[in-house]
């Protein structure tokens, strides 16, 4: 087990598609301690290349608004809400990506 | 053994319940070719056969079964059937669907449509054994809740895996939200229109089914290889992610993402709903995660209360019954598991019953309605018991006030008045579904344009959600389109596209979830458009392109537009409630304050007739229109009585 001195790790569940752009539906992140969901993101876009991109953002640069996060399955972050992205996250935080989208 | 090379049986079975006629004819190529099967031919059948004379509870009526034309060939989630009819509540097209395996049944005993007419003189249920087909005496059946009809039925005939449809004491009673039942209280509902309301007044408590032959597909290999790319699709799209995971309940997420819940009848849009979560009811409650045949998706989910006052009911919970719960202020998931039960046991649809009830209780908050009225209950918002009682009511006719709420919100405002006209929330007559509207006026005008009164399944209303900026100019012919919001000009285009393009999955009788909804527009437009083709055309026989199939839908769609028209509705009927246009959304979130533009919804609704070829200023039908889709002879009809509209411009 690592030391956490200056950072921290957070395990990432990655639902369909994300999980076929890493190639596995959890891992686990070496973040910046304080990093936030937006930090995340641009951990696994670095990390999984391209087309991890696609899923997440859209042609003109923008995160898709149907996905949300979980944090410790605690009640959704929606990435239509400005502050969204700047939830600070912790050593050992659980991480769901999951798509809000309509339906029914 | 198949009884034909495709996907037909080949057949219409007819019952007149009156003489006790019992008798079959060709489905020929007459209504196949342009209709191709489920919805299509069903609402075809009803502009020919009921026409607006024929009030919904006349003998005369028409009771509609059609399972889709996939059913029971494998196809994934091919598993919906319509059902059709004279709705009571709009006193226009009505129809339901249902994802269970009678309407395959049907298939398999010989029979692509089953056509009800009459009145028998005594309770009886239908008796379908492939060829064998019998009305038989039920008085002994009636007044039995849906799960109880289904269990004695597969006792009487003996055959413990009979499928069944059939109403409970709600349609027994006419209620005009009754439903029919499959296969008992939690395995699908064909819900909407008061079906189950013109099966009671028709005396007929049930139809047990048997068939045993196979449903024909011509081409099994070009099924497989729809089937890999149908399979290679879901494994990327991560729509049915949630779906799989959660079931129908996962649209909850999207209800909070916009902040549109519709609480307490329409009007809070953010809501506490963290007791209602997902999540809660996955891992405290569900007892069951299940598939409709064949679907890979297994999005169905029955639940369990294991403590408290409700301990041990259990009931299949589908997100509408979540989302009425919260029409009705309920915010504990006990509350809504044990209404789901009485629903579902007693045979009521949900959502007209949720969005009645809630119409109650803003009567009894504002004073119009008093305990006086009520038979001593206290019908405020959030309180469960009253909820719970309340609906009982209305499916077994207890009191006055139940008597007027069961025939629907529309007519309940009318006889109470007060003022309550305001607040009774439906489009023609057909109570709210889905979510609120304030803020996403293309999702407004999608539920006034629904031919069965309003609806999210009538179209794709939230087809905006998935579209990029260059996806709706290409398609639309407007960047604008894809923006939710601001967006105007090909907003009706993009609607109209939507109406055409989920009518392919009723014809077909494809699951809307499983194919009709996606994450991103080419998706849904390859599973919805270019696989249910192929799917189609390997099952059949047949050699239909895409725009074909997309114009089949269009033209079933243009048919119940005519049979509404022949029943009266102008222009004036696709409108929603003052209430969204007038009211802001309250509760804060992304669209609280929110009104539905009336400007934004009339320009859409123009650019939207225009598209359709209807008359902007009636609302009505054209001949050029209609003959375009080979509808000549509705034309026709429309013109005898008046009905017919020469323009296609707007002036
Ligand atoms: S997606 Fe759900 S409702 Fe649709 S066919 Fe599959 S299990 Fe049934």
């Amino acid at each position: 087990m690592r030391e956490m001195t200056d950072g921290m790790q957070v395990c990432v569940h990655l639902y369909p598609p994300l999980n076929t752009a890493a190639g596995q539906s959890l891992i686990v992140m070496d973040l910046e301690k304080e990093n936030t969901i937006q930090g995340l993101i641009d951990q696994l876009v670095a990390r999984f290349g391209p087309q991890m991109r696609r899923y997440l953002f859209d042609d003109k640069d923008r995160i898709i608004p149907g996905w949300c996060v979980f944090v410790n399955q605690q009640p959704p972050v929606y990435f239509n809400r400005p502050e969204a992205l700047s939830t600070i996250l912790a050593d050992g935080d659980e991480v769901s990506f999951l798509l809000a989208l309509a339906g029914g | 053994m198949a009884l034909s090379k495709n996907c037909y049986a080949g057949r219409i079975l007819r019952v007149d319940l009156t003489s006790g006629s019992i008798t079959t004819e060709e489905l020929g190529p007459g209504l196949i070719d342009p209709l191709i099967g489920g919805r299509g031919v069903a609402s075809k059948m009803l502009y020919d056969e009921v026409p607006p004379e024929v009030a919904p509870f006349d003998p005369e009526n028409r009771l509609i079964f059609a399972p889709g034309a996939l059913h029971g060939t494998g196809v994934p989630a091919a598993s919906r059937t319509t059902v059709t009819c004279r709705s009571p509540l709009t006193e226009m097209h009505g129809d339901g669907h249902s994802g269970a395996q009678w309407g395959g049944e049907l298939k398999r005993a010989g029979y692509d449509v089953l056509v009800i007419r009459g009145r028998a003189n005594r309770p009886v249920f239908l008796s379908i054994d492939n060829d064998r087909v019998e009305l038989v005496e039920a008085g002994n059946l009636w007044g039995m809740l849906t799960s109880q009809t289904h269990a004695a039925l597969r006792d009487r005939c003996g055959i413990p895996d009979l499928h069944t449809v059939c109403i409970g004491p709600a349609g027994e009673n006419r209620v005009f939200m009754a439903a029919i039942f499959h296969n008992g209280a939690d395995k699908g509902t064909s819900a909407r229109c008061g079906l189950g309301a013109v099966m009671g007044a028709k005396n007929l408590k049930a139809i047990a089914t048997r068939g045993t032959h196979d449903v024909g597909v011509v081409d099994i290999e070009a099924l497989k290889a729809a089937y890999q790319e149908y399979v290679a699709i879901i494994n990327v799209d991560p729509h049915p992610v949630g779906g799989t995971r959660y079931g129908t309940c996962r649209f909850m997420y999207h209800r909070i993402k916009f902040g549109i819940h519709g609480a307490e009848n329409w009007n809070y849009g953010e809501y506490p709903w963290e007791k209602l979560d997902p999540e809660v009811f996955r891992s405290d409650y569900q007892i069951k995660a299940a598939a409709c045949v064949a679907c890979p998706i297994r999005c169905r989910r029955d639940y369990r209360v294991v403590s408290g006052p409700f301990a041990g009911t259990t009931a299949k919970v589908e997100w509408e019954t979540i989302a009425r719960s919260m029409t009705c202020g309920i915010q504990e998931p006990e509350a809504v598991i044990a209404w789901s039960n009485i629903c579902n046991h007693y045979g009521l649809d949900i959502e007209g019953t949720g969005d009645t009830v809630a119409f109650a209780m803003e009567c009894f908050e504002k004073g119009i309605l008093t305990p006086n009225d009520t038979d001593g209950l206290v019908l405020k918002f959030g309180n469960v018991a009253a909820f719970l009682e309340l609906t009982r009511r209305i499916a077994v006719g207890q009191g006055h006030l139940a008597q007027t709420l069961a025939r629907g919100t529309q007519r309940a405002a009318a006889q109470i008045g007060q003022g309550s006209e305001r607040f009774a929330m439906h489009v023609k007559g057909g109570e709210m579904t889905a979510g609120d509207p304030r803020g996403m006026p293309v999702r407004a005008v999608s539920y006034a344009t629904s031919t069965r009164g309003s609806d999210h399944l009538r179209s794709n209303p939230y087809i905006e959600e998935i579209m990029k900026p260059d996806e709706a100019l290409t398609w639309w012919g407007s960047e604008e389109a894809a923006d939710i919001a601001n967006g105007l000009k090909g907003k009706g285009r993009m609607l109209k596209f939507s109406e055409d393009l989920v009518t392919i999955g009723d014809i077909l009788g494809l699951c809307k979830f499983a194919f009709y909804r996606s994450a991103t527009f080419p998706w849904l437009y390859q599973k919805g458009v270019a696989l249910a083709t192929r799917f189609y055309n390997a099952c059949s026989g047949r050699n239909l392109s895409e725009a074909e199939m997309l114009t089949a839908g269009e033209r079933v769609w243009n048919i119940e537009k005519a049979y509404n028209t022949r029943c009266g509705a102008t222009r004036a009927d696709d409108s929603i409630p003052e209430r969204f246009f007038q009211e802001p959304l309250k509760g804060g979130g992304p669209s609280g304050g929110t009104v539905v533009d009336r400007d934004k919804f009339e320009a859409i609704l123009d650019e939207y007739y225009k598209d359709r070829k209807f008359d902007p200023q009636t609302g009505r039908p054209t001949r050029e229109g209609l003959e375009r889709l080979g509808l000549q002879e509705i034309a026709d009809d429309l013109q005898a009585r008046g009905k017919l509209s020469r323009v296609t411009e707007s002036p």
